[in-house]
């Protein structure tokens, strides 16, 4: 299945407006293979709960993940302004 | 001492499979800053249940905590809800007022507001047209005003203005420009700029860039989460203005 300008919106829009993801921080990437979805999330569920629906709203694409569980380390550095 | 180090991080988005992601990195906190900002979006929904993983996660620290909400602590329309519960476990909650810290002798000042879109100068809305046009700028304006009068009446010696949504366009870069007026608001920066603010903390930008500057030389920081990549940034101030 070809993903079209409207199949990106639609999952735009799933992963807002669907709450067991609410994100809006996701890029949606249109690929010749299907698509991407791009950007971090706080936990390694949210990541997987997001390509379950992706994939579930869209059987016939194939969905890429690329997206990372941001970082929480503590900072060794200091700006100073 | 004539300084401050001020920890920020904004959008963490808690629920319950964040708790104790954060902790480990907090629990030094009293040795690397001086206080923590929270800029807004500290739940997913706005729910209670996920404003006591909020409480549980930034409560009782070394250092006192002060935070904005973001638009994702409104979507559950109980913000009265969520605010209550992050004060009830120690945290400072802003919504255009201020507050005043003391360290070590130095009083800082800080003043915050959730903030709104609009966007930014040039390309920014109007107060025209469809009521729902005229409520949106409305909402924008009116917080800006507010927030800039918060940022005016402190008394203070190092003054600190925070928002969840951004003062500028400059710590957008990365996000789509078509998206812009739904990030920020130029009344924001003009607020800030109306007062002898040191260091202004946004988020709400996750795909923005860390660092940009006021058109009147105010430093602003997107300390969005997936911006600075750690569990919060330290940027350290001089009493001294920078640009004297």
């Amino acid at each position: 299945m070809k993903v079209d300008t409207y199949t990106e919106s639609q999952v735009q829009r799933l992963l807002a407006e669907d709450d067991r993801v609410a994100e809006q921080g996701i890029r949606v990437v249109r690929l010749e293979t299907g698509l991407a979805l791009v950007g971090e999330v706080e936990s390694v569920q949210r990541r997987d709960m997001i390509v379950k629906l992706v994939t579930e709203r869209l059987p016939d694409v194939r969905v890429h993940c690329d997206i990372g569980v941001t970082r929480v380390h503590e900072p060794d550095e200091v700006e100073e302004l | 001492m004539s300084c401050v180090r001020v920890a920020a991080v904004g959008d963490v988005h808690l629920d319950e499979d964040v708790v104790g992601r954060f902790r480990p990195a907090l629990e030094h906190l009293g040795g690397k800053a001086d206080l923590l900002l929270l800029a807004g979006d500290l739940t997913r929904h706005g729910t209670a249940d996920e404003a006591r993983c909020v409480a549980t996660e930034f409560g009782g620290l070394a250092v006192p905590v002060i935070a904005v909400l973001g638009n994702h602590d409104y979507h559950s329309d109980e913000p009265d809800t969520v605010t209550k519960i992050l004060e009830d476990a120690g945290i400072i909650v802003l919504e255009r007022t201020g507050v005043v810290v003391e360290v070590d002798g130095l009083r800082v000042g800080v003043a915050g507001a959730k903030g709104f879109g609009g966007g930014f100068a040039g390309r920014c809305g109007s107060e025209f047209g469809e009521p729902e046009m005229k409520a949106f700028v409305r909402h924008s304006r009116g917080i800006a005003e507010e927030f800039g009068a918060a940022l005016r009446d402190l008394e203070c010696d190092i003054l600190v203005g925070m928002t969840h949504y951004a003062p500028i366009a400059e710590t957008l870069l990365g996000e789509p420009p078509e998206i812009y007026p739904f990030l920020g608001s130029y009344l924001l920066g003009q607020a800030i700029d109306s007062a002898p603010t040191a260091l202004a903390v946004h988020g709400h930008a996750h795909a923005g860039s860390e660092r940009g500057t006021t058109p009147a030389g105010v430093r602003v920081r997107n300390v969005a989460h997936p911006v600075i990549k750690q569990a919060y940034n330290v940027y350290q101030l001089s009493a001294e203005p920078a640009f004297a």
